[in-house]
């Protein structure tokens, strides 16, 4: 009895830390002011609270456990983006303040996470990065009427959802994905496209829109799909190679890239190739060899090498704030500039009432962004311009930039 | 025919990953009646060691990192074995289950926090290719089978020819006999969880070639190869690799003939079918 007793308190103490563990990371927030480290038990806000002075909550969602994560960055952009806003007199006058939760990379999680956010009062959502993830939360959020600025670029959000309080803070994949499939076309002429795609929303949308441009231009396709998670694409690739395709296009998320690059090396599918933006991305490049990606091209919304003087600037303040050896990526660029698309609306509206920020959001013109400038579209996408690189030696050289 | 070979090359590799995968979780269960649904985590924690510590860290070469992993991981079997399995094991199983999953994410979390967030890599480990003619083999798909063969070779030979092989063994066969024979029954079951921990980390160290060093690595193959045990025979070691050897060549063969979506489902299908047409396993007796 006392053998099981003693059982009992281990199991409970294993799941205690293991749950301490699986919070630890939303702790470190790198040193800024901006983030809300308390969960208060202020469930029901009241509008005449809101308009007090407090501060205006905005909830962010990160992919801060889970894989690939790219929380991290999300949250250092939204809160260094914050922390400027706040020093610069903050929005209506009040501070923002950060309150950030983790969607785990899964659609279950980030459901609880969005519950949770809309329970505690945020006037606005940051996030998630992932298609599939914002897909399953757009439908919480409009019958809140909580304005989400979302990373995820699947066409789904168009073509599926009729939602005012959704808006993309990123090109679509109806932009990049037709735009990847035309460089192709133009500059390669190819005449038949092997689409390798992960299996998830976004892979499968922008296989999609890349399809229904090579029919429309008369281009044959071989599209295949793989797991994010697979560690072996040798059927697929091989089935590419036997239906003598002359071009690869590929839409994916980081996690694929090295097992599916280095499985086209080696098994010798060597053809004009061209991406989604998970190749632009520091982390995923850190895992392959030169010889694998060089010459791949590559559709993104934000290089560090670009010249422009505000994506310099912003290199330069993230690195001083996070450290020299922190790499900047698309994620804390984006959500950065999204931050300041969401102060936009919020001071337009004049309030924090969600459908008054979404209205206003919806006429928002000219926004300077670091991945371009904002202009909200009657779909609720802000970005419409996308940046062509090619890699070389393992580094994304800036191209051109397509609108 | 060239891209036959190269599927069946490629699926045996796959193959033997799993049932190496089925052999771990089958040394546990024989010795101490425990479903470790942790050891996924156990075979990234490998690869983080390796990769993290013993290469990036340490700048160790190839071979002494290997060693130096697998000594730790090794270790670290002893550790949870004396402290969370062997008094785990005359638990409700379902509470038993509960606590190797909570042990998995403890892994999962304090490697996130240790090595931090980004997914890393071995760059020129087990990498390249070897051309026969048109027939282009990826080195390390050779290297994983010779793995595997070898540890197959070598855990044959342990529970044959060494005393503690025997012992381990016997403590499968009936704990209560083996202790009344003079087994220290608790120190057998550290030593078995030492080797599925080893056999974990070599795992976690083969497939960095296949699959970045990340949180998730290991997630599907650790469900095939529980398909694999299930298929071949569960408790067999045989049985694991037979599974194991299935399911590889079958999904890579799956994934040619049908729509690349199905290949994943291959394994599921063919656990579905098992247990519905002989639920002790290919190698299993019938009851």
């Amino acid at each position: 009895m006392r053998k099981r007793k003693a059982v009992s308190i281990l199991m409970a103490g294993l799941m205690m830390f293991s749950m301490a563990a699986c919070g630890g990371g939303q702790d470190n927030a790198g040193g800024t002011s901006a983030q809300n480290v308390e969960n208060s038990g202020e469930t029901e806000k009241t509008e005449a609270a809101a308009e007090s002075g407090d501060p205006i909550k905005i909830g962010v969602m990160a992919t801060l456990t889970g894989y690939p994560l790219n929380g991290e960055h999300m949250r250092n952009g939204v809160l260094m983006a914050i922390d400027e806003i706040n020093e610069n007199g903050g929005v209506l006058g009040r501070q923002l303040e950060a309150d950030v939760q983790d969607c785990s990379n899964t659609t279950d999680v980030a459901i609880n996470a969005t519950n949770k956010l809309i329970s505690e009062g945020v006037v606005g959502i940051i996030g998630p990065h992932y298609s599939s993830q914002g897909l399953a939360i757009e439908s919480i959020i409009k019958e809140a009427q909580v304005p989400m600025l979302v990373g995820g670029t699947s066409p789904k959000f168009v073509n599926e959802c009729d939602n005012d309080f959704l808006f993309r803070i990123r090109a679509s994949d109806d932009l990049q994905a037709a735009a990847a499939a035309a460089y192709l076309v133009d500059e390669y002429g190819v005449t038949k496209v092997a689409i390798l795609h992960g299996s998830d929303d976004f892979g499968t949308g922008g296989m999609q829109v890349a399809a229904k441009y090579f029919d429309s231009v008369g281009v044959e396709y071989c599209a295949q799909s793989f797991n994010n998670e697979d560690t072996d694409v040798t059927s697929q690739i091989l089935k590419c190679i036997n239906e003598n395709c002359d071009g690869v296009m590929i839409w994916a998320t980081e996690a694929a890239y090295p097992i599916v690059a280095r499985q086209m090396s080696e098994l010798g599918l060597q053809a004009p190739t061209i991406t989604n933006p998970s190749l632009a991305v520091d982390s995923c490049l850190a895992q392959m060899e030169p010889s694998w990606v060089e010459g791949w091209y590559c559709v993104t919304d934000f290089l560090t090498n670009n010249t422009n003087q505000e994506v310099q600037d912003f290199i330069a303040a993230y690195q001083a704030e996070y450290g020299a050896e922190e790499s900047v990526d698309l994620h804390c660029a984006a959500y950065y500039s999204a931050v300041y698309a969401l102060a936009d609306g919020i001071e337009r509206a004049g309030s924090t009432n969600g459908e008054d920020v979404a209205k206003a959001l919806r006429e928002t013109k000219d926004v300077p962004g670091l991945v371009g400038d904002f202009n909200c579209n009657e779909d609720g996408e802000m970005i419409h311009e996308i940046i062509l690189g090619q890699c070389k030696d393992l580094q994304i050289e800036y191209i051109d930039v397509i609108q | 025919m060239t891209i036959a070979m190269q599927l069946l090359v490629s699926g045996i590799a796959m193959g033997f990953v799993y049932a190496l995968v089925g052999i771990e979780y089958t040394l546990i269960w024989n010795s101490m009646g425990l479903l470790n649904f942790g050891h996924e985590k156990v075979i990234m924690l490998g690869a983080y060691i390796y990769a993290g510590s013993m290469i990036l860290d340490m700048g160790l070469g190839f071979i002494p990192g290997i060693m130096g992993a697998v000594i730790l991981v090794a270790a670290l079997g002893v550790v949870v074995a004396v402290s969370i399995f062997i008094p785990l094991r005359n638990m409700n199983r379902l509470c038993a289950i509960m606590a190797t999953v909570m042990l998995g994410n403890i892994i999962n979390e304090a490697v996130r926090l240790y090595y931090g967030p980004e997914a890393m890599t071995v760059k020129g480990f087990m990498s390249g290719t070897f051309r026969l003619g048109s027939l282009v083999v990826a080195k390390a798909y050779i290297y994983i089978i010779m793995i595997a063969l070898v540890i197959v070779f070598l855990l044959n030979l342990f529970m044959k020819c060494t005393k503690v092989g025997k012992a381990m063994r016997c403590v499968a066969s009936n704990k209560t006999a083996a202790a009344l024979m003079g087994i220290n029954v608790r120190s057998n079951m550290a030593i078995t969880t030492a080797i599925s921990f080893a056999i974990c980390c070599v795992l976690g160290i083969a497939i960095i070639p296949v699959s970045s060093v990340n949180a998730s690595m290991a997630t599907m193959i650790s469900l095939k190869g529980f398909a694999a045990g299930v298929i071949g025979s569960f408790g067999s070691l045989p049985g694991a690799i037979l599974g194991g050897l299935i399911l590889g060549v079958a999904e890579n063969i799956a994934g040619m003939v049908f729509p690349s979506t199905f290949k994943d489902v291959v394994a599921f299908v063919f656990l579905i079918a098992v247990l519905m047409v002989k639920p002790t396993g290919i190698l299993g007796k019938r009851r």
